[in-house]
């Protein structure tokens, strides 16, 4: 369950379950430890508490304001003695960390920051009312979130990137270029933001973060390249000027996310940008796996006209959609070779042959990758050589900004083959330089 | 000294009720020369040092002065040492604290037993707190609870083993049953470790260096095989009925055990803690008698060490179940001193604690600049001392604390521990190759390939095969 509480307040609990009694003793003792920490380490506050049972992080996103997510740790089965043995060291703090970040900010996204609300609607009930958004758009977001098949690559947080070429990228380009253009000469504030395939981002105007965060709404909510027959996706619509979640018809149609009929704007969605203190409504045309989202001021959007934007871009869609196709089917060709995962920091880029969800990612894997993972952020190694008792190899270098994943299933390998192989596929695929 | 005498017979009293009766028989073995025997003996909870202290002390009554005791929670200094330990009951009355005096902390140990027993009301075990870089990690023992609050960046494990080992040391003081005892009869614990202040920080102190505690073993002595051998015979040959295990050790270091038919071996853990009283201990050159309970032998009743430093740094330990068997023992010690004698073993012996010592370059591997090894089936372990470039303090720690987080990376696996775990950074690489027989983990240079590391390694390993003999006790 999580919480945010400030003071003796409670903002938001979910499951909503839980007594009050349970939550408050929650409060207090979330209190209780950080200020104890406090006295040790006054810069870093209380991040994580363990306990046989579960393993708790603690965020702080804003002055006052605290996230808590406790989760269970997974147990053996109930013994003869009815006890249970607990796994206490399975689940990565850094993992819970990120996922509070992560939900914090989706919410800034779509909400702005929580004391600008406060403050907003102080007139109208200040906590009251940030109680009741927390709780509106916090508990549907909570319920969709994937807790027990957390991984490295929730840690990681990277965006596909599609190889394109270069004429291919200009074309797109001035694709998304036009639209812009024949809009802007009336409207100054619209402009584009990013264009997807599937998962995979095209291109992008917004700087990292805010890519990073549409990409993740897109792709985790909204579910854009997934077949949707297999999991619902959640949206973000505009209802009396606050963000709320519906899940959408499982149909695939050309058309504006969020908009019944193709003309009336007030179900879009208002986002936050610039850390959640710039309004803009954002507009998002999907056809056919493409998806091209674009942003407007909230001043400019009666003069927008959806239709123009509709015709406009379906246009020159025929130019850029076979490409596409392309690119991604020969991608996902070469992946097939190898078990592995890149991830640049750079550029936040991520390609991997392993599936989120795959059966490659046994427990035990996924628990070595976190570790890994975990010391290569602290700059305590820059290669680490696993062999597992199962036989399993686990490769993984960094080289300045760019983590590199690879397993073997191999039982007959030895340590200097493996060496060879991984050497053979990162010179081959990736340039990255050997030490 | 009338205050003295005072205070022991309270002690006395103290432990009568709980059920002891082992000082009336030992109060009557006063026909010893030395003074100090007879005050030692008649107070056998205490260690022999600090009774020392406490006889110069007489006037002031106090404890021993520690370095830092007069720091507490008002004093931002006590904050900033890197590693605390606290022990308090769980009724959050403290019972010890490593930097400062632990009546003074009352309130801070206070706090953090409401901490846990706030998880406790919970049907939950606390067992850690992460905040930035430091760990506040709980163990709790009912009817103690031992706490550390560091910023070391040790794992967690590694610091939940040393509290393991803290808790054993306080049950080696007690015994389990009476540490349940006292709480249920609502005595004040502290009164009963009253000198075991310098116990626990020895082995806080030994624990945060010492790599056969890493490694849950037991260094034995570099030693060559007749010479053992011998002294192992003349151990099992000069043994009484009552004496359950004999030791022979030089300069702390195991050069022989023996142990008597159908009873357990004794663990690391409580070869450690004989060790940690061993060098706790200031007197050197003459016998003494103690009660000890060993934790994993049998943590409800005492076993009766008698100790003798038969030649400077060779201390010879023998362990009866029997309270009035001194004099029993102090006999077999004549005789396994003159067997020694007889049979010219003492230049060896006496030698080997200046000896024993081996850097990397005797091991002839190339390369090679750092290893810990360990025997899994007899828990055996043995490593060089320092070399080049781990010559400064700082450096040797840095290098131990990346053995505690690569050992806890390699064996903190759901299934077992990893087979290999090769590991590199800017400044080593450490290869490490555990299998069901042994575990090695050793450390090159970071430039080194793979390949040279790889050989090295074997060659390592066939080194300390063909020297088993003399680096290890044979099983």
């Amino acid at each position: 369950q999580r919480e945010g509480s400030e003071h003796e307040k409670i903002l938001f609990c979910y499951p909503p379950t839980i007594s009050i009694g349970e939550q408050t003793n929650y409060v207090g003792l979330t209190e209780g430890y950080i200020l104890c920490s406090k006295q040790f380490s006054p810069n870093q506050p209380c991040e994580a508490i363990h306990t046989q049972k579960t393993t708790i992080g603690i965020y702080s996103p804003e002055n006052d304001i605290y996230m808590l997510l406790s989760l269970n740790n997974p147990a053996g089965p109930l013994g003869k003695d009815g006890k249970r043995e607990y796994y206490e060291d399975e689940i990565d703090d850094l993992l819970v960390q990120k996922l509070l970040q992560q939900t914090y900010q989706t919410w800034l996204l779509f909400n702005g920051t929580m004391n600008s609300t406060i403050l907003r609607t102080g007139n109208l009930g200040g906590y009251e009312y940030l109680r009741k958004r927390l709780d509106s758009f916090l508990k549907p977001y909570v319920k969709m979130m994937p807790l027990d098949q957390l991984d490295l690559f929730n840690a990681l947080g990277g965006i596909k990137f599609l190889p394109i070429d270069k004429n291919i990228y200009l074309t797109i380009f001035n694709y998304v270029n036009s639209a812009e253009v024949s809009f802007q000469t009336t409207l100054s504030t619209f402009r584009f933001g990013v264009l997807l395939y599937k998962d995979n981002l095209i291109l992008s105007s917004m700087d990292q973060n805010e890519t990073r965060l549409l990409y993740n709404y897109l792709v985790n909510q909204v579910k854009v390249g997934q077949d949707s027959a297999y999991c619902l996706p959640l949206m973000a619509s505009n209802v009396d000027n606050e963000n709320q979640w519906y899940t959408k018809g499982t149909s695939r149609r050309t058309g504006f996310l969020n908009t019944p009929d193709n003309v009336s704007k007030r179900d879009l969605p208002i986002i936050y940008l610039e850390n959640g203190t710039k309004p803009t409504y954002m507009i998002i045309y999907e056809q056919k796996d493409t998806i091209s989202l674009f942003l407007i001021d909230p001043s400019e959007l009666d003069q927008l006209l959806l239709k123009e934007l509709s015709s406009c871009l379906v246009s020159n869609f025929e130019f850029i959609n076979p490409a596409l196709e392309d690119g991604y089917n020969k991608k996902t060709a070469f992946d097939e070779q190898y078990k592995y995962i890149y991830f640049n920091q750079m550029n936040l880029a991520i390609k991997a042959s392993i599936k989120s969800k795959g059966a490659e990612l046994t427990k035990e894997t996924i628990k070595m990758l976190n570790e890994i993972h975990s010391d290569f952020e602290k700059k305590l190694s820059s290669e680490v050589t696993i062999r597992t008792q199962s036989d399993r190899w686990i490769v993984a270098k960094k080289v300045d900004y760019r983590e590199f994943y690879v397993i073997f299933d191999n039982k007959n390998i030895n340590i200097l083959e493996v060496t060879e192989e991984v050497k053979n596929l990162t010179s081959k695929y990736f340039k990255i330089d050997h030490v | 000294m009338m205050m003295m005498e005072e205070s022991i017979s309270d002690n006395n009293k103290q432990q009568q009720e709980i059920g002891q009766d082992n000082n009336i028989n030992n109060n009557n073995n006063r026909d010893h020369n030395n003074e100090d025997e007879n005050e030692t003996i008649a107070t056998d909870i205490e260690d022999i040092s600090t009774l020392l202290a406490k006889i110069e002390d007489a006037n002031a009554g106090s404890r021993p002065p520690r370095k830092y005791s007069e720091q507490d929670n008002s004093n931002p200094e006590w904050f900033k040492h890197k590693k605390h330990f606290f022990i308090f009951s769980f009724s959050g009355k403290p019972i010890y604290s490593r930097y400062g005096d632990e009546v003074a902390l009352n309130t801070f140990m206070a706090t953090l037993s409401a901490m846990t027993s706030f998880v406790e009301s919970q049907n939950d075990v606390l067992r850690s707190l992460v905040a930035g870089k430091h760990q506040f990690v709980f163990l709790q023992k009912n009817p103690l609870c031992l706490v550390c609050i560091c910023n070391t960046g040790e794992p967690q494990m590694m610091i939940q083993q040393q509290l393991e080992y803290i808790h054993a040391m306080v049950i080696s003081v007690l015994t389990q049953t009476n540490i349940k005892a006292v709480f249920d009869a609502k005595y004040d614990l502290r009164d009963l470790l009253g000198g075991t202040d310098k116990l626990i920080d020895n082995i806080i102190h030994k624990v945060n260096l010492d790599f056969p505690i890493l490694l849950n073993s037991v260094q034995c002595i570099r030693l060559n095989y007749n010479t053992r051998n011998s002294i192992t015979n003349i151990l099992q040959n000069r043994k009484s009925d009552s004496i359950i295990f004999s030791l022979l050790l030089v300069d702390n270091k195991l050069v022989s055990m023996v142990k008597q038919k159908k009873t357990q071996t004794l663990k690391p853990q409580d070869i450690h803690i004989i060790l940690n009283y061993i060098s706790s201990s200031t007197i050197k050159d003459s016998e003494s008698f103690m009660p000890i309970c060993l934790p994993n032998f049998n943590d409800a009743g005492f076993l009766h060490l008698y100790i003798c430093f038969i030649y400077p740094q060779v201390c010879l330990l023998l362990f009866s179940n029997q309270v009035d068997s001194f004099y029993q023992l102090s006999e077999c010690k004549d005789l396994i001193v003159k067997d020694i004698e007889s049979e010219n073993l003492v230049d060896e012996l006496t030698k080997s604690a200046n000896t024993h010592e081996y850097s990397t370059s005797q091991t002839e591997v190339p390369n090679l600049l750092h290893f810990i090894y360990k025997n899994r089936i007899s828990n055996y372990s043995t490593h060089p001392i320092f070399t080049s470039p781990y010559t400064s303090k700082p450096e040797k720690k840095r290098l131990f604390r990346l053995y505690q987080h690569i050992y806890n990376r390699a064996n903190n696996s759901l299934n077992k521990p990893h087979k290999y775990y090769y590991y590199t950074s800017q400044t080593e690489t450490i290869f490490v190759l555990i299998n069901s027989s042994h575990e090695i983990y050793a450390t090159f240079s970071p430039l080194e390939l793979k390949k040279s590391v790889f050989e090295s390694l074997n060659i390592l390993l066939q080194w300390i095969k063909e020297n088993e003999n003399v680096l290890f006790l044979s099983t």
